[in-house]
């Protein structure tokens, strides 16, 4: 019997809705080292991510991110920035940028998730973005602005780049004028 | 462990419990038994605390701290639970949200839907229910065995104290039986449990092995004793149980 895809459906929806309930890692973050705001000027989603690098004694080469946000949006963009803090929080540099190609993979709906009726990581719920074409891009804000925060501050090896400057505090978010590229469909 | 003394409680002037004593020490099954109308789920409810029945006097104690007083969702999170006997149905609530909103609330901890169906994964299995009924609405449409199941779930991840099954085992078939004991004694095992169980049937008790049996005539508890006084009750019927208790036969239970 195959019941799967409509209690999928359900079972990404509930997901969606309890991280836009009840965010994680939502709070400004003052003397954050890296931020960056996101916007989808045509809907008014709006993030701002603060990120933080910590060092590990045992592994001094790549240190681990701590990610929190900010914003205001519709359920989807929040509730993927919310996916995105909790799951890259404590993975290396280039272990998030693995993450945000592999998502991106999910919700744009190229890869399939293996259909048991059932997921490992909240994150699969994007999948279910993948139907509605217009709300790709409220689940893609997150991904992307924190991948263009990488590429900023550091290299293709995970490494800071020398010349990364960390957050202003006065004015947080000096790139407002950059627009993100967010693809809608393909 | 639970103690009741000397509790009474009337509906509408209606006197139905005349003065119940009762001790269940922590991970013991206890079973209560006895005609209809005596007041058997009436004890369940005022346990509870259920708002139509007026408590005249009495205590109710679990784990030592005096409960009577409390309303019936204090009495939950102090660790009491009762199974109903005809649980009601909520369409429009989902069962996956019910019950990570009952697990969030009894352990005061606030857990993913991804980490919650991990938790539930071998509940699940245990009870054999099939995921798909996470997503239908609490009860609606669900059949006999499946609502005494989800009780069962419900009961399995709150983790209370002392859980009162009131008529777990009727419109049951005998494999859902089964399956309800050995979750019963799996749960009693781990989170050490104790258990009420009010039923009008042998099976579940010989699948259970409870510690004692309680007979109830007349809004009291009339007589006690182990597996032995079911095996009588079954060959001899409740109406000796009366006899015997009215003083003309000082009667065992053989």
């Amino acid at each position: 019997m195959n019941k799967e895809t409509p209690n999928l459906g359900e079972l990404y929806q509930e997901i969606i809705v309890e991280h836009s309930k009840r965010p994680r890692c939502k709070g400004r973050v003052e003397g954050c080292q890296f931020c960056l705001e996101g916007k989808n000027p045509l809907c008014g989603d709006n993030i701002t991510l603060y990120c933080q690098v910590q060092p590990v004694p045992s592994d001094p080469q790549h240190p681990r991110i701590l990610l929190n946000f900010e914003g205001s949006g519709c359920s989807i963009s929040q509730a993927s920035t919310s996916m995105m803090c909790e799951s890259v929080s404590n993975k290396t540099v280039t272990e998030a940028r693995e993450l945000i190609s592999k998502v991106e993979c999910i919700y744009t709906g190229r890869s399939e998730i293996k259909s048991e009726d059932d997921l490992e990581e909240d994150v699969e719920a994007l999948h279910g973005v993948s139907k509605f074409p217009v709300r790709i891009k409220c689940a893609a804000l997150a991904w992307k602005t924190l991948e263009l925060l990488l590429n900023d501050h550091f290299d293709e090896n995970g490494l800071q780049r020398p010349d990364s400057s960390a957050c202003k505090l006065a004015d947080p978010c000096t790139s407002k004028a950059r627009k993100l590229k967010v693809i809608t469909s393909e | 462990m639970l103690v009741v003394q000397e509790l009474q409680a009337k509906i509408a002037d209606k006197e139905i419990l005349k003065g119940v004593n009762l001790e269940v020490p922590a991970g013991e099954i206890h079973v209560i038994m006895g005609p209809n109308g005596v007041g058997k789920s009436t004890l369940g409810h005022v346990l509870m605390g259920h708002k139509s029945y007026e408590r005249t006097a009495g205590r109710i104690l679990l784990d030592g701290t005096d409960i009577t007083e409390m309303d019936t969702a204090e009495r939950a999170k102090a660790g009491l639970f009762l199974a109903f006997q005809y649980p009601v149905s909520i369409p429009g609530l989902r069962v996956s949200e019910y019950l990570r909103n009952l697990y969030c609330l009894r352990h005061n901890v606030q857990v993913g839907v991804a980490e919650f169906r991990k938790i539930l994964r071998d509940k699940l299995e245990m009870l054999s229910i099939d995921r798909s009924a996470l997503s239908r609405y609490l009860n609606d449409g669900f059949s006999g065995g499946e609502m005494k199941r989800l009780e069962m779930l419900q009961l399995s991840l709150i983790k209370p104290k002392v859980a009162i099954l009131d008529e777990i085992d009727s419109g049951v078939d005998v494999d859902a039986q089964k399956t309800v004991a050995e979750a019963i004694k799996k749960i009693r095992e781990s989170d050490g449990t104790s258990f009420v169980i009010i039923t009008h049937y042998q099976r579940l008790l010989n699948f259970v092995n409870p510690d004692k049996v309680h007979v109830v005539l007349d809004g009291k508890v009339s007589r006690s004793g182990d597996m032995s006084l079911v095996h009588a009750l079954e060959r001899e019927g409740y109406e000796w149980v009366r006899q015997a208790t009215d003083g003309s036969i000082a009667n065992s239970a053989h």
